[in-house]
């Protein structure tokens, strides 16, 4: 009776999970794709339980550095009904997945596991900084669980997190899938709504007056600041994305100056948040050129003013700063060699200032409001792209259920050749004491020869430490000897 | 909080090595790739990454990565490995840039002409030639030379990459 209960209580909880998914806005129901991933695994390969797992996977990991990837696989699998404790085990686990050989690249199905499991949980809050992670985890997104994710969090009303998500998409600089293109100017959208119009936090300063730690390196290397990897702050990501975005063009062209002037706009604004105040400045100038012929709008009047308060609240740097030495600088510091100068902002101010009359006298400003135009456009989109994304996704489960079946099968393999080595190495020991019994009487010379061939280790005579009247006896007794010998 | 100042031998190199950058890009086909130390040529030269493997030794991320060469203006033939990659010199280049940065204006032509360059050989070789062509009554005029040992006329433009010791032309091309 009560294992019946306890069965049915474990029926009613795996069919309860993804009900929250099923009631999604921006997607239907049968987006998740319940069926097929719940039946992913092949009936063939064993279900291990999570404890043993882990602990034999962690052993691997210790003796020989490295555990194979159908065991990632099967313990991802098993991620169902499991406590905090044994999260952190797991998050340890694909740090020393990561770290082995078969961490490059992390497989899809893996990918797509963890972060079902972890929404199943419902702790995707723990996903954002092992995503951003990239060389210590490794969960580069593909596009599916990329759209799962950026869904789930904008249902939860988590529009920070969402916005995380399609900054990594953006990163990867990949606009061949429109779903996933439509999903995060969704997502950047939502959370231009929320920051765009915030004055950005002051940077800590570089503080010089404290302490100073010394140590000795072989190298100092030098820190570098790409553009584009190691941004830290949010608005700079947040910028970067809208123009990318706005560049590839995903409102499509039903009315064409609608759509231009969308990409245009969205453009801007990035480039006003990103802090490149120049580059969107000549752009500004060729889209004025263009425009003014046919006298059309160019931009919006909202957009306008957020550039404006961003170019009044960007930070500037002194040009006659004495450089730091090479041991004190930081990433930091070599970011905040990019800033603009006070000159070059007041430049820009004047120059933004004309154009903005210019544009003026033709016309060229709009008063219309594009965020609530982008999210309707962007959600009627989605929808007629659906169906499509779920049919090649089926694909890719069937796809990773064979190749499941020959990793588990050349693994098999693997272990059975491995411990037919060790036993015909120990039937080889075996033989070659019973030999030496059987083969010692014809050998006894040899054997009697072997003892007088060892080699010997010189004895070392230990140092006696004496005191000066057992020295004076000592040396008593040797003249004695000498004595009696003469 | 102290601040740690570091002392030592400073870098020559400015940028990231490319296992760093590879291992963060989920497809890293078709991406640009150069190397800061390129820089004093004043051709153009690039690396177009095709393939990439990744390992871990002793905690140090390493590997190989294969591509299509741009050294000075000239492509050469087929996919090579590139073996600098564990140095920190390297650079991404956006998709955006891309088309702008791989125009190739200017081809770096090396002419080695036995007239530009000094083609002596080691002089106790010389003097061991000199000995065995005399045993063998084998008849020759002047010195022996380089250009019994290397085909200088040959047209074959893989053969870019060699480093002579020249003392006449001193625009002579390193690897």
């Amino acid at each position: 009776m009560w294992r019946h209960c306890r069965r049915s209580i474990v029926l009613c909880n795996a069919c309860n999970k993804f009900r929250h998914v099923s009631r999604r806005h921006l997607l239907s129901s049968n987006y998740a794709l319940q069926d097929t991933w719940e039946n992913r695994w092949p009936s063939t390969v064993e279900n291990v339980p999570f404890g043993r797992l882990s602990l034999k996977m962690i052993e691997n990991f210790e003796k020989f550095g490295k555990s194979s990837v159908i065991d990632m696989e099967m313990l991802v699998k098993s991620l169902q009904n499991v406590s905090m404790e044994n999260i952190e085990l797991t998050e340890d686990i694909m740090y020393r997945f990561r770290h082995s050989d078969d961490g490059f690249p992390v497989r899809d199905s893996i990918v797509n596991a963890i972060v079902r499991s972890y929404i199943d949980l419902e702790i995707p809050d723990r996903l954002v900084p092992l995503i951003k992670d990239k060389l210590g985890y490794g969960l580069l997104l593909d596009n599916y669980t990329a759209n799962l994710l950026m869904s789930h969090f904008l249902q939860q009303d988590m529009t920070e997190e969402a916005a995380m998500v399609a900054y990594e998409m953006m990163l990867q600089e990949d606009t061949s899938h429109p779903f996933t293109n439509c999903m995060s100017l969704y997502c950047c959208v939502k959370r231009l709504q929320e920051i765009g119009d915030i004055q950005p936090p002051e940077d800590a300063p570089i503080v010089a007056d404290e302490e100073e730690e010394w140590t000795r390196v072989r190298i100092i290397h030098r820190p570098v600041y790409d553009d584009h990897f190691d941004i830290k702050k949010e608005h700079f990501k947040l910028g970067k994305s809208l123009y990318y975005l706005g560049r590839a063009g995903v409102v499509p062209d039903r009315d064409s100056s609608t759509k231009d002037l969308v990409s245009r706009s969205l453009q801007f604004v990035g480039l006003g948040l990103y802090n490149k105040f120049s580059k969107a400045l000549d752009l500004l100038e060729t889209w004025i050129t263009a425009a003014k012929t046919n006298n059309t709008p160019v931009l919006c009047q909202k957009q306008i003013e957020t550039f404006k308060n961003h170019l009044e609240w960007s930070p500037t740097r002194d040009p006659e700063e004495e450089e730091l030495e090479l041991g004190q600088q930081t990433q930091d510091y070599v970011a905040r060699k990019l800033y603009l100068t006070e000159e070059e902002k007041a430049a820009c101010m004047e120059r933004f200032e004309k154009l903005t009359e210019e544009l003026k006298s033709f016309g060229g400003i709009s008063d219309q409001e594009i965020y609530s135009y982008i999210l309707n456009n962007v959600q009627e989109q989605m929808k007629n792209l659906e169906g499509q994304e779920k049919s090649s996704q089926e694909k890719r489960y069937q796809d990773w259920k064979t190749e499941m079946l020959n990793l588990y099968k050349e693994q098999m393999k693997e272990e059975s050749r491995l411990r037919k080595q060790q036993e015909i190495e120990l039937k080889m020991a075996e033989m070659a004491e019973k030999e030496e019994l059987i083969l010692a009487h014809e050998k006894k010379r040899e054997i009697l020869l072997a003892r007088f061939r060892v080699p010997v280790e010189a004895k070392r005579k230990e140092k006696e430490e004496l005191d000066e009247d057992e020295l004076e006896e000592r040396m008593k007794n040797k003249r004695s000897i000498i004595k009696k010998k003469k | 909080l102290s601040i740690m100042k570091l002392f030592g031998r400073q870098s020559f190199f400015h940028g990231k090595s490319l296992m760093e950058l590879t291992a963060q890009l989920k497809n890293p086909k078709g991406r640009v790739v150069t190397r800061l130390a390129f820089e004093r040529y004043p051709e153009k030269s690039y690396y177009i990454l095709s393939h990439v493997e990744h390992g871990y030794h002793k905690g140090n991320l390493t590997g190989y990565a294969w591509g299509t060469r741009v050294f000075r203006g000239y492509t050469f033939p087929g996919v090579r490995r590139i073996d600098s990659g564990g140095k920190r010199d390297w650079h991404l280049i956006p998709k955006e840039e891309e088309e702008e940065f791989c125009k190739i204006d200017k081809v770096y032509k090396p002419n080695f002409t036995p007239e530009k360059i000094d083609t002596q050989l080691p002089p106790l070789m010389e003097i061991v030639l000199k000995r065995n062509l005399k045993q063998r009554n084998v008849a020759f005029e002047g010195t022996p030379n380089l250009e019994g040992f290397y085909d200088f006329n040959s047209k074959d433009e893989t053969k870019r990459g060699l480093y002579f010791n020249s003392l006449k032309d001193s625009e002579s091309q390193s690897v």
